[in-house]
Formats: C-alpha cells, sequence, structure tokens
C-alpha cells in the first residue's frame, strides 16, 4: 500500500506540473487578453497600457517565470472585478460549491446504486422498467428548465422552499436535487449491469452455498465488488461538480465558484478567470488523487500492481 | 442404515427461449453417513445442476419442478428459505470447481473463512479469525497466520482449493458436495487435493457426493457410483461392478475413454455428437439413443425404466431385464 501511495503521489505531481504548463499555454494562446477584458470601444493606446500593466509585452519566458513563481507563493493574481487576492476570492466562494457537490453527490450516489441495485435484483420485472424510466429521463433532463420549472411549482406556486439564498438547509434542497439529477440516472445505468455481472459471478454462488443471506450477499459481496467500477464513476461526477455547477448556481444565486466564474466571464476579469480555472483543475486532481487511494482500498489487487 | 442424503425423482428444468431442457430429470440418489459417493458424467449431463438443486441454489431460467430431497427427516424442497440457509454452509458445504473465482477477491482468504463460521457457529469476530487460521493450518497452508490475511489472487490454484476445502469443513458438514473439485487444477496437486478432502472428510465422519467427469477419480475414491446421461441416473451400482459389469453402453463408453497408456493406441473414445447439449429431448426415446453402439429399436420407441441388477445395482436400458444381465463389450 506505501508503495502504492508513493506511485500514486508522484502521477499526481507530474499531473499537477502538466496542468500549471497547460493553462499557461492556454491563456498565451487564446488572444490578447487586454483587448479581451477591455470594451469594444476601447481604443489602442489603453489596450497597450493594459499590455504593459499585466505584463503582456515581457518575453514568454519571463512571464511563464512570474507566472510559476506566483503559484509557487499561491498569488494567483488580483481580481480587476473585486480588487481583492483572487485566491481569497476563489476561496471564499469554495466552500459553497463544495458543500453543494458534496450533498449533490450523495444524493447521486445514494440514489443511484440503490435505484441500479433494485434493478439488478429483479432484471426485466416492473420494479427495472419504472427505473429505467426514471433514470433516462433523469439523464435526458435539461437541468436549467426543470430547475426552472421546480422553482416555479415548489418556490413560487407552493412556496415550500425559497426561490434562491444561501446558508440554510432549506436552501440547499432545490439546487442540490436539480444537479444530483444527471449523476444519479448515469450512476444507476451503470450500477444495474456492474451488480448483474458480479451476481452472475462464481463466488456470489459459492458465498450462497456458505449460507449468507441474500442481503448480505449482495451488500458485503456484490455491492463491494460493483462499487470499484460505480466508484470511478462516482468520482469522476463529482469531480465535475467541484467546477461549480455555473448553470445551477446561477439560476439558484448560489454563490459558489461557477457562479464566480460565470461573473467574472461576464466583466471579462482575465485573472480571476485564470486563477478560478486553476483552482477547479486542482480540485479535479486532487479528488481523483483522493479516489486512487479509495481504489487501493477497496480492491487488494490493484494495490500491487 | 438411515442416509444423510436421500434424493427422490428430482427435476430441475431450465425454461429457456428454445423450449424447456431438462438439465436434471428424474433423479433418485442416496448418500450413506461417512461415505464417499460419486456422481459421473461428462460436462453438461447436469450434476451440478444436481448438486445446486439439492441446496436450492438454481436461479433462473432454472426452476425445480418436482422430487424430493429428503435431510435430516426434513424435505428440504419444502423448507424455509431461512431455515435453508442454516443448512447451507453448516450441514450441507460445497467445493467448487474455479477456486480462483469461488472466492471473493476484495476480501481476505482468512476473513471469508470467519464470515462463514461468524454466520454458523455464532462465533465473535475475533474467535473467527483464530480458528480460520486453525482450519488453514489443518489443510496443511504453511504460514496459516499470514496466509490468513492475504486475498485470494495472492494464492496459487492448488493452495486456494485447499483453502476451499477449509471453508467447506469449517463447520464440520454432514455432507460435502464436492463438484469437479480438481478440474481446474494442475495434474500434479489434483491427487494431493483429492486425498486432502478425502482425509479431512473422514476425519469429521462427514459423506461425500463427489462431482466428477473422471472415471479415474471415481475408482480411487469411491465405493458407489451414479453415472448421469443427460438428465438422468443412467447406472449406478459399487464401483467395481460398473467397471466390470457395465451394464449401460455409455458406462462402458465412459470407462473406455479413460486415458490408458498400457491399451492399444487405436482406442474408442467416448463417442460424441450434438446429443449432450441438445437436452431438450423427447419423453418418448431413450435419450443415449442418438450415440448408442448398441441400439435397438425399441430403444426409439420407448423410454427405458431404471431396472435391477441386483439389489446394489441399477441401470436405465432396454436391453437389460430385471435380474438379468449383459455384457456390454468395451
Amino acid at each position: 500500500m506505501k508503495d502504492y501511495f508513493i506511485r500514486r503521489s508522484l502521477l499526481t505531481v507530474v499531473a499537477l506540473v502538466g496542468l500549471i504548463v497547460v493553462v499557461f499555454l492556454f491563456t498565451q494562446s487564446i488572444g490578447d487578453p487586454a483587448s479581451i477584458m477591455l470594451p469594444d470601444w476601447a481604443t489602442e493606446e489603453m489596450i497597450q497600457a493594459l499590455r504593459d500593466k499585466m505584463g503582456l509585452n515581457d518575453p514568454l519566458y519571463v512571464q511563464f517565470g512570474r507566472y510559476v513563481s506566483g503559484l509557487l507563493r499561491l498569488d494567483l493574481g488580483t481580481s480587476l472585478w473585486q480588487g481583492i487576492p483572487n485566491l481569497d476570492l476563489i476561496m471564499s466562494r469554495l466552500p459553497a460549491t463544495f458543500i453543494l457537490a458534496l450533498v449533490a453527490i450523495s444524493l447521486a450516489a445514494f440514489g443511484g446504486v440503490f435505484l441500479g441495485a433494485l434493478a439488478a435484483i429483479w432484471p426485466r420485472s416492473v420494479v427495472d422498467r419504472v427505473i429505467s424510466f426514471i433514470t433516462t429521463l433523469a439523464v435526458t433532463s435539461v437541468d436549467f428548465w426543470v430547475a426552472l420549472m421546480l422553482i416555479l411549482l415548489v418556490s413560487v406556486k407552493l412556496g415550500w422552499l425559497p426561490t434562491s439564498g444561501y446558508g440554510e438547509v432549506k436552501h440547499i434542497v432545490l439546487p442540490a436535487l436539480m444537479i444530483a439529477l444527471r449523476p444519479m440516472g448515469r450512476i444507476a445505468q451503470v450500477t444495474r449491469p456492474a451488480i448483474m455481472d458480479e451476481l452472475a459471478k462464481p463466488y456470489i454462488l459459492a458465498a450462497r452455498a456458505r449460507g449468507l443471506s441474500t442481503s448480505r450477499v449482495i451488500v458485503r459481496h456484490a455491492a463491494r465488488n460493483a462499487g470499484i467500477v460505480l466508484l470511478t464513476l462516482t468520482g469522476y461526477e463529482f469531480a465535475g461538480l467541484v467546477n461549480g455547477s455555473a448553470i445551477i448556481e446561477t439560476v439558484f444565486g448560489w454563490p459558489g465558484v461557477g457562479f464566480l466564474l460565470v461573473q467574472a466571464i461576464k466583466l471579462r476579469d482575465w485573472p480571476l478567470i485564470v486563477g478560478t480555472t486553476i483552482v477547479v483543475a486542482v480540485m479535479v486532481i486532487v479528488i481523483n488523487f483522493a479516489i486512487d487511494l479509495i481504489y487501493g482500498w477497496l480492491d487488494p489487487r490493484i494495490r500491487y500492481h | 442404515m438411515e442416509p444423510v442424503i436421500r434424493v427422490n425423482d428430482l427435476s430441475t428444468y431450465f425454461y429457456t427461449g428454445a423450449g424447456v431442457l431438462r438439465a436434471v430429470d428424474g433423479v433418485s440418489l442416496h448418500v450413506d453417513p461417512g461415505e464417499t459417493v460419486a456422481l459421473v458424467g461428462e460436462s453438461g449431463c447436469g450434476k451440478t445442476v444436481c448438486s445446486l438443486s439439492i441446496m436450492r441454489l438454481v436461479r433462473p431460467p432454472g426452476r425445480v419442478v418436482g422430487g424430493e430431497v429428503w435431510f435430516e427427516g426434513r424435505n428440504l424442497l419444502d423448507v424455509s428459505e431461512r431455515r435453508m440457509r442454516r443448512i447451507r454452509g453448516d450441514k450441507i458445504a460445497m467445493v467448487f470447481q474455479e477456486p480462483s473465482l469461488s472466492f471473493d477477491p476484495v476480501y481476505s482468504v482468512g476473513a471469508q473463512l470467519a464470515e462463514t463460521l461468524v454466520q454458523h457457529k455464532k462465533l465473535g469476530r475475533r474467535e473467527a479469525l483464530r480458528k480460520a487460521v486453525e482450519l488453514l493450518k489443518m489443510v496443511e497452508i504453511a504460514d496459516a497466520e499470514r496466509r490468513a490475511a492475504s486475498y485470494p489472487h495472492e494464492f496459487s490454484g492448488g493452495m486456494l482449493q485447499r483453502a476451499m476445502i477449509a471453508l467447506a469443513i469449517s463447520c464440520e458438514p454432514r455432507l460435502l458436495i464436492a463438484d469437479e473439485p480438481t478440474t481446474s487444477l494442475d495434474v500434479t496437486i489434483q491427487a494431493q487435493v483429492l486425498e486432502l478432502l478425502s482425509e479431512t472428510s473422514q476425519s469429521l465422519g462427514s459423506a461425500v457426493l463427489l462431482i466428477t467427469h473422471n472415471f479415474g477419480i471415481v475408482s480411487r475414491y469411491a465405493k458407489r457410483a451414479y453415472v448421469m446421461y443427460a438428465g438422468q441416473v443412467v447406472e449406478t451400482g459399487p464401483v467395481h461392478k460398473l467397471y466390470q459389469e457395465p451394464q449401460h453402453p455409455y458406462t462402458a463408453d465412459l470407462w473406455a475413454s479413460v486415458l490408458d497408456l498400457d491399451r492399444p493406441k487405436k482406442t474408442r473414445v467416448l463417442p460424441s455428437g450434438k446429443g449432450i447439449s441438445d437436452l431438450v429431448h423427447e419423453d418418448s426415446k431413450c435419450a443415449y439413443f442418438p450415440l448408442c453402439q448398441h441400439r435397438e429399436l425399441e430403444c426409439e420407441r420407448e423410454r427405458p425404466e431404471l431396472v435391477a441388477v441386483d439389489s446394489s445395482h441399477h441401470v436405465l436400458c432396454h436391453r437389460v431385464h430385471s435380474g438379468g444381465s449383459v455384457h456390454v463389450k468395451q
């Protein structure tokens, strides 16, 4: 397990270095940030002045050095819009996104695995068909439309939950449900065949022949083995959610990273856009690293490869 | 003496799209206490389905459609699932063909032994783990303490099959069903594993139902055998009689297929055809009719009945009449 940990850590570092280089190249190739940031009527002098201020006229290696040394000092520049360090700004928004992502992925994982497992236990039954219908709906739903309809129904008509806001449990229900919808459908759709595959394997028959109960066979044996597959998907979905669900966060006015990014783009706050991208990408890498570690714990065979 | 298990007229059918497949078609057998009995036949003849039917582990589209399985005064086909669970692994245990696929890959071997002990013997986890190590020692696994914490993929096939025997005997079952226990193993360790199986079952007084396609194994480890073909028991009796005077042509063919280096090179092997896998057969003729080298007109017209050659020797063949005997040349 120690070797496995070290190997995974090294790979993660490599990924981080790759990420830093890619983001830098990306900022260089997307066009002139200065002219993107300034309004359409800006004059050439104004653009040049901003380029000087941002150091865009320096040689590439100087820019890269400045960028890397900034990163090493955890300096992601300053937001033009808010006038405070980007890192602080992003960090202040991360908890909101993180909580939402966590609640949503828990809903999606529990709901998805539960539905998928039910469908797997009674394949081709009425239960299976109903679940298949629900998950197809969930996967193909257009989230912002469903979100608006839900707000209309639950918040405006029935008045059960607030339309937007942050800070209390009632605020998180609708956005979390909306964000969970599609991952839940996908997880359910993968869970069904994964558990069916496991249930058909000889070790399940052997476990039943040892006198274990059906629920124990499914939960302790089939689900745990299927979990190895499901973890990949769930982790991938979770990594997607920490990016901040820009649309849902915007619809519900949820003060998360996704909402921040939308605002940054709207206001053409270039340093903030780059900073947010880096933070979000780092989060994804860190989550993938965590998933790898859980893998090793779940499947003893992986530790040795 | 009351047998450990008595199976009467057991039938298990598979309801497939292509028709009803009679995997087990009216099988009767019994195993006496402490006895090792073989169930012989080639793959697809219904041996495994027969054992799974006894354990009530047949999954759809298969279904046990008739018969009785008497064990400890109860018909297992009638008892509740709850009671059946208490019998599985405790009073009737199984050893499977593929040890590497029959252990859950994500738990250590010791944990899986302990799980069974906790389930049936109501031991605490720690105690169960200690017992698991003892059991692994019993089946001669070196360094049992460390091995108990190892995962199935860290074991060799033979070692894992010994661990499975440890698992099967962990609750001192009255009946051990060994389904092709050595088929997936290296020839050099097959004998080792079979010796272990026979020694441990003898020391515990467990009866063994040994399922195999290998007549060599039958003659070495079993006193009595049931020969199965296309879901039916076609001949049963003491192994020496089945060897010396086989009454059913299929039994004779099976013997002839055993590799014998002393025999001349050009020997007959088991006749094969589409017959065996095609169990969707009709009621109206002998199942072995298409491949039988002694077939007569009658064989196609009527399904044979089991007749007694003598009190211990029965055969399902038109050519044999009650009390009489025919010589089937090998």
